[in-house]
């Protein structure tokens, strides 16, 4: 394939990119796919000697198993809150974006956690509701097929009957492609002890439940599954594994979770969902993939406004910054980068600009978290990291006034919260001077006990936290790194108070001890209402090229399509006009669906 | 050739020789195990692969014949004196060879080649240093029925279903309890489905995709899944070359497969309980009551308790961590490992979970 | 089994809690003890080996010769962390400034930074096992089993 035939060039081979370039290659067309990280974790030995840098790790944070690429660098935790120059964002909010990314093939999806809850109907238009933040161009009912059809790439497992409530509703008949996770014991314990739990926000009384969380993660195939392509009955996809015939012995890996308790960073068998599932799926008769290719600029005729190519710089090794400039043209091109990555192109290609969002409106979810010892052994450190979450406080009538919030329960003890439990060890031989049978007995009581959960809590789209990009700082190849200026305001930090309560009341009705010590050192903290907080990112990024009705406030159209550029598309999270309470993997894919059937349509 | 093989005449004798053909699916997972876990960790990666998909794909043999079995009315037994103790001899009529439970080594591998496609003439047997006498091979029950290899067993099981059925009917037949067949709800496996086995198509279904992952249809490289039939993925050990499309049998073409045996646990051949003492011997037990409790759930899901098979997994993995350990572990005052026993211990209360 | 590894096992049973069997069957002994004495040399290393007795030493005699001592006790701590969570910690500069006469060829440790020695190291720690689970990213403990309620913890290692 020579330059200039493809109908859909590509850039950026996470979840959003790999379902395009399925969706495309399946219907005829051809694409390119040019992914600025590296291939490692496209071969099953590519992906082992990734989990072997895992184990040998020091800090086993998200970015622990895919360390930094200088020529296409990413962010990484342990850079958060330091001096400007350390990582790869440069820092100039109040506030520090407490959120990381993967760039390689496969992208973020190889450490996200992998829950898929829908968008509630309400969050699609919280300013015609509650008149705070952005109304969605489209509404749930619009999304919903695609919903489903995101539900089957990723193999979601849950049970429609949990998954119902305030106002989430499902085709009559439905059901996911597999039976829901089992929950953790300590998810039943807790459930035990708090289900039914009445909380009042704002004098809006609700009544709290441990309830199972969607995730993207290989279950029990559910017999009556029936696809939105009509197709009957759902095979678990395990590991990637493009052996020869007869030798991909690693494929039946994953069909199952077999509680690595470690979805984040990374999951040994696959049996969570990673883009490389889509990729390797696709039709590879139509499909190119250059990797180690960062995309630098869009060409853009000024006459027509349309795309013409993509300038590319093509490095063979990732730490010496030599590269080669290219240019891929096609009929379409699809941005699907990352919320930061979109922004950072468009906004050094000078490109959708009427609007003068592009950049803007960057979200995450600001995550209190909390932690304690149960009263009894619930086997902490088993089972997927988290197995069920609190949905109750994810929408209503105090939305008005405050962000709604959705809580996560995990099933990695303290890991999150305070490094257990190496830091139990720690405190167990450093400072209680154990050792032999008595450490052993300390640990075997304590640990299993350790308990965390978080609350993420909506933040609405404002021009002042952004993304923005500066000549005096740039990475290995020239390319911008993204300077970020964040900070949760008001409406969001009253939710984190609010959050907090409920956790203070859901601790005392479950007998849980609390040990939450928001300056532990591993948390930036924040104050509201008296109130302290240790908070966190939790990885979902949003808003930088957001979705709207009009040219003139948005950046993209409902199709993701510019509104400036008629033949260039930013899909993502990026695109959405409010993150509210869900996870966005589920939502960026089903919109990714939508994009998709848009190009065919408008490829025939 | 020892003698003419009983075959199946009615349905007692159907019941009899699935009953067997459960019993030799168990035995041959051990001694499987036995070379898997005794590779060092981070080497002889693809060997590891090739051994693990195998035993699972041996499991879902096992259960394969216990639907078959409970189909026709009978009741798989996996405990107390059904447990395989090991040497034991396979079915084979000339009784050349026995099946041990050994490290990964060449004379492992002589033996599971012979296992999985029994129709090749056996050679003579190679020996391994031994700490002591070797102990006589223990028969299990399918030797009654005198066939030369398993694969003439399975076939004639095949017949004895077609024949059976058209003697009684197969509604006389097919009388068990469809309560307790297990189907991919409660086991899954890479290299296929178990089947549920409800009339004669499924119960025929059944024994041949067990022959079919073994050593292949018409002896295919590949099985219908496009997966290595057990025996050709055997032979690439052996031969330390993989096989590719259009390979003939006992040629491949594909690439190195690099194979070390020096990177292995020596373990002690046939090891048991007698063979240890102390901490030792504890940590032996403590493996023999995890198998037990394997064994236990395995019978108790065949019997009606489906979901015990989910947790059935949960205790294998058990197993394998606990057999790793034994197999770090020198024997005192030998150049010999300790291993995992495989002996039937009826578990005690506080060590039933699930 | 070599006398030294033997010593060293014995030892190691007294600080960690964890007997002989378990301790080998990790598979990383020897590389635990040539960790010990690459940072803290043969001399210091035997001298905490010296404590390796047939029975193992008891609590008080770890107490007063090891835990409490300056010399052995920071060495002992790190060797604990090492088997609990694969860690190896750098003993600090005063330690080594005190004790670098009986080290014959002292590491170099203007750099050293906490490592962790092999893969296998993350995967044997020994606190995933005194908390009855498995380390997270390996030993996997099969679909459904985190629904079923926790193993008792047994007291003092095994049952």
């Amino acid at each position: 394939m020579s330059e200039g035939q493809y109908d859909v060039v590509i850039v950026g081979a996470g979840i959003a990119g790999a379902i395009m370039a399925k969706e495309l290659t399946r219907a005829g067309k051809n694409v390119l796919l040019l992914e600025a990280g590296v291939s490692t974790d496209m071969t099953w030995e590519g992906y082992e000697s990734s989990l072997t840098t895992f184990y040998t790790s020091v800090n086993k944070e998200p970015e622990s198993p895919y360390p930094n690429n200088p020529n296409a660098p990413q962010p990484d935790v342990l850079d958060i809150g330091q001096p400007n120059g350390t990582g790869y964002f440069i820092e100039i909010g109040a506030q520090p974006y407490g959120s990381t990314y993967v760039r390689r093939a496969g992208g973020t999806t190889l450490h996200w956690l992998g829950g898929c809850p829908r968008m509630l109907p309400e969050d699609f238009k919280i300013q015609t509701l509650f008149s705070v933040g952005r109304d969605w161009p489209i509404t749930y009912d619009e999304l919903e097929r695609d919903y489903a059809l995101a539900e089957m790439e990723i193999g979601v497992a849950a049970d429609v009957e949990d998954q119902e409530y305030l106002g989430v509703h499902f085709p009559p008949g439905y059901v996911y492609p597999m039976y829901r996770i089992p929950q953790s014991y300590s998810d039943q314990f807790l459930g035990s002890r708090i289900n039914g739990m009445e909380v009042d926000v704002n004098g809006t009384k609700r009544q709290l439940y441990v309830r199972s969380s969607p995730s993207g993660r290989n279950g029990i195939p559910n017999p009556h599954y029936v696809s939105p392509r009509g197709e009957k009955g759902y095979t678990p996809v395990g590991a990637v594994n493009p052996a020869p015939e007869g030798q991909q012995y690693a494929k039946d890996l994953g069909q199952r979770c077999a509680g690595n308790t470690n979805c984040i960073p990374i999951c040994p068998i696959q049996a969570k969902y990673n883009a490389l599932k889509t990729l390797q799926s696709a039709d590879g008769t139509r499909l190119e993939i250059r990797t180690n290719s960062v995309a630098s600029k869009i060409i853009i005729d000024p006459d027509s406004g349309r795309v013409t190519a993509i300038e590319y710089k093509a490095y063979d090794d990732p730490e010496v910054p030599e590269y080669e400039v290219k240019r891929a043209s096609g009929t379409f091109y699809v941005l699907a980068a990352h919320a930061v990555e979109n922004a950072k192109l468009l906004l050094a290609s000078g490109a959708a600009r009427t609007s003068g969002q592009v950049g803007c409106n960057l979200m995450d979810h600001p995550v209190v978290i909390r932690w304690g010892l149960m009263p009894q052994d619930v086997g902490s450190y088993r089972g997927p990291i988290s197995t069920s979450g609190i949905e109750d406080l994810r929408g209503g009538p105090f939305r008005a006034r405050h962000a709604p919030t959705r809580g996560e329960i995990g099933n990695d003890g303290w890991f999150w919260p305070s490094n257990g439990p190496v830091s139990t060890v720690t405190e167990g031989v450093n400072r209680m001077n154990l050792f032999g049978r008595k450490l052993r007995d300390y640990i075997a009581d304590v640990v299993p006990r350790q308990f965390r959960i978080v609350f993420l809590v909506e933040q609405l789209a404002s021009p002042t936290n952004r993304i923005t990009i500066d000549p005096k700082w740039l990475d290995a190849l020239g390319n911008y790194r993204p300077v970020i200026q964040y900070n949760i305001d008001d409406y969001s930090l009253a939710a984190m108070a609010v959050a907090n309560r409920v956790c203070n009341q859901m601790f005392r009705r479950a007998g849980i001890e609390d040990w939450t010590d928001p300056n532990n050192g591993l948390h930036t903290v924040v104050e509201f209402d008296g109130e302290q907080f240790a908070w966190g990112g939790a990885g979902h990024f949003a808003g930088t090229h957001l979705m709207g009705a009009s040219a003139h406030d948005s950046v993209v159209d409902s199709f993701q399509r510019t509104w400036d550029h008629d033949n260039l598309y930013a899909v993502g999270s990026g695109s959405f006009p409010t993150i509210a309470t869900s996870n966005p993997t589920l939502t960026l894919a089903a919109l990714s669906f939508r994009t998709a059937r848009e190009l065919v349509r408008r490829l025939q | 050739m020892s003698k003419t093989p009983r075959g199946i005449h009615n349905l007692g004798d159907l019941r009899d020789y699935l009953d067997a053909a459960v019993q030799l699916e168990l035995s041959v997972i051990p001694p499987y195990m036995c070379a898997l876990y005794t590779i060092h960790p981070e080497t002889n990666d693809l060997c590891q692969q090739i051994f693990r998909t195998v035993i699972v794909e041996e499991m879902l043999h096992l259960i394969n014949s216990a639907n078959a079995l409970n189909a026709v009315g009978g009741q798989p037994i996996l405990t107390g004196d059904a447990v395989p103790q090991y040497p034991v001899l396979l079915p084979d009529g000339e009784k050349s060879f026995v099946v041990h439970l050994d490290p990964f080594s060449t004379a492992a591998m002589e033996t599971f080649l012979k296992i999985e496609y029994p129709s090749r003439p056996h050679g003579p047997e190679r020996r391994l240093a031994a700490l002591r006498e070797e102990r006589a091979p223990t028969p299990l029950k399918v030797m009654r029925f005198g066939h030369d290899t398993v694969g003439a067993f399975y076939e004639e099981i095949i017949r004895g279903i077609r024949r059976v059925v058209a003697d009684l009917g197969e509604k006389a037949v097919f009388t068990g309890d469809p309560a307790k067949q297990i189907d991919a709800t409660y086991y899954y496996a890479g290299g296929g489905e178990p089947v549920a086995v409800y009339c004669e198509a499924d119960a025929v279904r059944a024994i041949e995709e067990i022959i079919d992952q073994g050593e292949g249809l018409a002896h295919n490289l590949f099985d219908n899944d496009g997966d290595l039939g057990h025996y050709f993925r055997f032979d690439q050990i052996k031969r330390g070359r993989c096989y590719q499309e259009g390979d003939r049998p006992d040629h491949p073409t594909g690439a190195p497969l690099p194979v070390d045996y020096e990177r292995v646990y020596p373990m002690l051949r046939d090891p048991r309980l007698d063979d240890f003492k102390g901490e030792l011997k504890r940590a032996a037990e403590k493996f023999n009551a995890t198998y037990s409790i394997l064994l236990t759930a395995l019978q108790n899901a065949f019997a009606g308790e489906r979901e015990r098979l989910i947790g059935a997994v949960g205790v294998m993995f058990d197993m394998k961590y606990q057999a790793i350990e034994l197999l770090k572990n020198p024997i005192p005052g030998t150049s010999f490992h300790a291993g995992p026993t495989f002996q039937w211990a009826p578990a005690r209360e506080e060590h039933v979970r699930s | 089994m070599e006398e030294g590894l033997r010593r060293f096992i014995a030892v190691c049973v007294a600080l960690t809690g964890f007997d002989s069997v378990e301790l080998t069957g990790t598979g990383i002994a020897e590389l635990y003890r040539a960790t010990l004495e690459k940072w803290v040399g043969p001399v210091i290393a035997a001298e905490l080996l010296a404590f390796g007795t047939e029975p193992p030493p008891d609590e008080t005699v770890v107490r007063n010769g090891i835990m409490s001592d300056a010399k052995l006790g920071p060495v002992a701590r790190n060797l604990i962390a090492l088997w609990y969570t694969g860690l190896w910690t750098p003993l600090p500069s005063e330690w080594y400034l005190a004790y670098q006469t009986e080290i014959p060829n002292p590491p170099d440790i203007t750099n050293a930074e906490t490592y962790i020695p092999s893969p296998e190291s993350y995967i044997q720690g020994l606190v995933w096992t005194a908390a009855h689970t498995h380390p997270m990213g390996a030993k996997q403990p099969g679909f459904g089993t985190w629904a079923q309620e926790p193993d008792p913890a047994p007291k003092g290692g095994r049952r």
